[in-house]
């Protein structure tokens, strides 16, 4: 049916968004590691991420750099959700956060509350980033990206002896930019539970 | 201990909350809904002349829809309600659920029709779901009403598909004439013009209803009236249709105001 290529603009156009927003988070990163006196481990990441929920999937994996002390986190997202009675999903969730606030010690650390902003990007069927041209003008908004917001908190530690450096769970409310639109614009049907998605979480630092 | 009481308030919070693992979903807690709603129709031992409610292009207007339901359950004599698509914006599995939500609230079953939005993202997959085929046939007090998908750019051009609506409108199974329930304007002509005046032309064809323009019509094309239900999440507008002995009238409403309104002026081709 909507058939007609639609993978070649999509994955272009998530390759851009990786690497618009990718070279400037590996420029911080290099800047804070070089503030911290050490070289920059570029392209290494600093942490990995598995996760459930948070509309990135059933299962996500990801990758993700860390800057001014770990106060700055960028992180692009892999997620899957199978098919049952439907199609199966596939997403790329890039997300930056905000994590300034620190509590406890340096052995355990408590980040009581975080926030951030991400763009959440899929494909298939029926999704696109830019409008078939069989289209009139303004027919449709892009269906393959949608932006998200999140707030979270986290909480880890140091593990003497350990492949990683700082092993960290965390949870996270996550809110998608047309949901949020809705629960503003139909206060009465349209819950705080219908827009907000949970997630759960597993937070490796190298 | 203030930080403590935070703490528990966000995981009451996050546990309230579900874990929704994506916006882009397909899966449905309810299936087949206007196969159920059908059965709930032709169940109706119902005497009186036939009365429908149409609306159409709802789109995210949940809460005035939700307004509305109440105003059609307080219409007398309502067999069945059609809602003529554009149940969503994009498509999402969120909005379909939503729409939902409000139809749940009439008291006459409720048959929708797949809308251009409605077929974008997953929401080809997620109309299957939740309310089955795109195209479907039944009938009731001696009409035979026919609703179909029509939207061709987002069906390349595949819908609606000509060999079941001719075979539709060919056996109209005792029925005296046949009803046209779909989302796309049939006079557009960029559609599937020639096909839909062929069909109405050959076939003894009552009436026409559709939704996707904004503005409200009613009106005759090729002596067949046409009702253009007009975007509600714009205009507010649904329509109360009535038949007896072949006759239709017709009562515009909005905000639980109806009047009542006759055939215009022939409709031209729209552009």
């Amino acid at each position: 049916m909507n058939s007609e290529g639609p993978l070649r603009p999509l994955a272009l156009a998530c390759a851009l968004l990786v690497l618009g927003v990718g070279a400037p988070a590996a420029r911080v990163h290099a800047q804070s590691a070089r503030a911290r006196g050490g070289p920059s481990s570029f392209p290494l990441p600093d942490f990995a991420k598995l996760q459930s929920g948070g509309y990135s999937g059933t299962a996500t994996l990801g990758l993700g750099y860390s800057a001014f002390e770990d106060r700055l986190n960028v992180a692009f997202l892999y997620g899957y959700v199978p098919a049952s009675s439907g199609r199966s999903v596939q997403s790329l969730h890039f997300l930056l956060s905000f994590r300034a606030i620190e509590l406890g010690s340096r052995a355990l650390r408590w980040l009581p509350f975080y926030t951030g902003l991400g763009a959440l990007c899929t494909w298939g069927d029926g999704y696109f980033l830019i409008v078939p041209k069989r289209y009139p003008t303004g027919y449709y908004y892009p269906t393959a990206l949608r932006f998200t917001a999140h707030i979270g908190s986290e909480l880890d530690w140091l593990l003497a002896n350990s492949a990683f450096h700082r092993h960290g769970v965390y949870a996270e409310l996550t809110t998608l930019d047309v949901f949020a639109f809705e629960y503003l614009k139909n206060p009465v049907l349209v819950d705080v539970t219908d827009i907000v998605s949970t997630s759960l979480g597993y937070r490796a630092a190298f | 201990m203030r930080s403590r009481a935070d703490a528990l308030a966000f995981v009451a919070l996050a546990l309230g909350a579900c874990m929704d693992p994506t916006p882009f979903g397909t899966e449905t807690d309810e299936h087949d809904l206007n196969r159920a709603n059908r059965q709930r129709l032709l169940a109706k031992t119902s005497s009186g002349p036939l009365r429908f409610v149409a609306i159409g292009d709802t789109h995210d207007a949940y809460d005035e829809l939700l307004e509305t339901v109440d105003q059609i359950n307080s219409i007398a004599g309502v067999d069945f309600v059609v809602h003529v698509g554009d149940v969503t914006n994009f498509g999402l599995l969120k909005e379909f659920e939503w729409t939902q939500r409000a139809l749940s609230g009439l008291t006459a079953p409720v048959l929708v029709v797949l809308g251009n939005h409605d077929a974008i993202s997953s929401g080809k997959d997620v109309y299957r779901n939740l309310y089955g085929a795109f195209d479907f046939a039944f009938v009731y007090k001696q009409h035979k009403f026919v609703l179909f998908n029509s939207n061709y750019l987002e069906f390349s051009r595949e819908a609606p598909d000509r060999a079941w609506v001719s075979a539709q409108l060919s056996d109209l199974q005792g029925a005296e004439s046949a009803i046209l329930v779909t989302h796309q304007n049939l006079r557009s002509v960029d559609g599937p013009v020639a096909f839909c005046e062929s069909m109405i032309q050959v076939n003894p064809v009552s009436l026409v209803v559709h939704g996707h323009l904004e503005d409200f019509a009613l009106g005759e094309w090729n002596e067949v009236p046409i009702l253009q239900c007009s975007t509600f999440q714009k205009t507010g507008i649904y329509t109360v249709v009535t038949i007896m002995n072949q006759a239709a009238t017709f009562e515009v409403c909005r905000a639980g105001r109806c009047v009542a309104r006759t055939l215009g002026r022939p409709l031209e081709d729209a552009p």
